[in-house]
């Protein structure tokens, strides 16, 4: 997870990884803990989500990181795995 | 519209370019345009004259490709085997064959001044009314009907429905970049008349595809879906007869996601120019463990449905074309 630090909110690879093992928990899609890793597939591979699944996950992360994902972001290559989705989430928040 | 031109494959073999339907123009195609220009003029007649020029020109089709007839029958042949009580497998194939040209020809009447006049009856329009209501939305999952894509927009646009619909760019007879242009995009035109918006996947949009249905769906819309083989992220491989059907997620993953109601629609010819749409009720998830479970769940159900429409309806059905045999 983000970790906040009074308003600042500091963010490394290994937590967004966490979070995204926690929310696909949450969302019902992967039932263990730690099941998830930078490799892992998620659309349409791996854990196999279809594209509405990957939506939620996107919602998700807006939510967490404050981030905004337009539709010129939703493209398949930023969420066919944890590492790709990871990638993805780390750049919005360092632009 | 929200349409989006496929992007090409680039590196691809000549085999991969077909299936992804990038290539300039195809036999395939031609034999299309020859197929659609034979059956110019019987398209004029009265529909119950409709039948004999379509077997011929089913007979003719096959005549010309063999090796399709054989693997079509052999996809029925792994769905029948040891189920009894259905046609043999030839008269099977013969009359999917003829109700795919029977078809050709009610599209070729809807260019005619005047368009194609069936009769249609809409049956289980309650489910649908208690779908519908204040930022409810519902989601009709259209079973693979040779006579759905068509008849079942022309049905609801008749009882007065405002219909979203998610469709395919591979959508219509052609398979070529020429072909996709010129017959599918006439499909396209056609259809077009009786929904308000086309929702169209191509590679590489599908998550904008998602989100606008499932926009849709939240603001209380109709959204139609039809399930045509193993398009999608995931798909299921569901019991069906004695082979499996591939059930795409996507239909049953948006009414989870959205609450919307999930209704599958059926599309029955009862003769010449006669047609049901047949709406059922709603299929509703379990409690399961995880998502993924709740939404096999479904997809096995509706596929349980699409074989008991098969079984009394073999010849009406696309099914066939995307059964596999069991391992």
């Amino acid at each position: 997870m983000a970790v906040r630090q009074g308003e600042a909110v500091t963010t490394d690879r290994a937590a967004i990884v966490v979070w995204i093992d926690a929310a696909l928990r949450e969302l019902t899609l992967a039932a263990e803990e730690g099941q998830v890793g930078e490799h892992t597939g998620l659309l349409g591979m791996g854990i196999g989500l279809d594209s509405v699944e990957v939506l939620q996950l996107i919602v998700g992360a807006e939510e967490r990181f404050g981030l905004t994902v337009d539709d010129e972001d939703l493209e398949p290559e930023n969420f066919m795995t944890v590492g790709s989705f990871a990638s993805f989430i780390e750049a919005r928040l360092g632009s | 519209m929200f349409v989006q031109t496929p992007t090409p494959v680039r590196g691809a073999t000549a085999r991969q370019r077909r299936q992804a339907y990038d290539v300039l123009l195809w036999p395939h195609d031609v034999a299309m345009g020859l197929l659609l220009l034979s059956l110019a003029l019987p398209a004029w007649l009265p529909e119950r004259f409709w039948h004999r020029p379509a077997m011929a020109v089913a007979a003719l089709a096959f005549a010309a490709r063999p090796g399709v007839r054989r693997e079509d029958m052999g996809r029925i042949e792994a769905a029948v085997t040891g189920v009894e009580g259905l046609p043999a497998v030839a008269e099977i194939q013969d009359g999917v064959s003829a109700g795919i040209v029977l078809r050709l020809l009610a599209y070729l009447r809807e260019l005619r001044p005047g368009g194609w006049k069936p009769q249609l009856e809409l049956t289980g329009r309650e489910h649908l009314e208690r779908a519908l209501g204040p930022g409810c939305g519902a989601l009709l999952w259209a079973a693979p009907c040779i006579w759905s894509a068509l008849v079942v927009k022309k049905t609801l646009h008749a009882a007065g429905y405002t219909l979203t619909y998610v469709g395919n760019f591979t959508h219509g007879p052609a398979r070529s970049r020429i072909g996709r242009r010129t017959v599918n995009a006439a499909y396209r035109r056609i259809e077009a008349s009786y929904i308000e918006r086309r929702l169209e996947l191509a590679p590489g949009n599908q998550l904008r595809v998602a989100k606008a249905a499932e926009a849709h769906l939240r603001r209380g819309g109709l959204l139609s879906v039809g399930q045509h083989g193993a398009l999608g992220s995931r798909i299921v491989e569901c019991p069906f007869l004695s082979a499996t059907l591939p059930i795409s997620t996507g239909a049953p993953s948006l009414a989870l996601a959205t609450g919307a109601a999930l209704l599958p629609v059926f599309t029955r010819r009862r003769g010449p120019g006669d047609f049901e749409v047949a709406i059922e009720p709603p299929l509703l998830p379990l409690k399961t463990a995880t998502r993924h479970e709740a939404v096999d769940d479904l997809a096995r159900r509706f596929a349980a449905l699409i074989a008991r429409e098969t079984f009394e309806r073999p010849t009406e059905t696309w099914a066939w074309r995307y059964v596999k045999a069991k391992r």
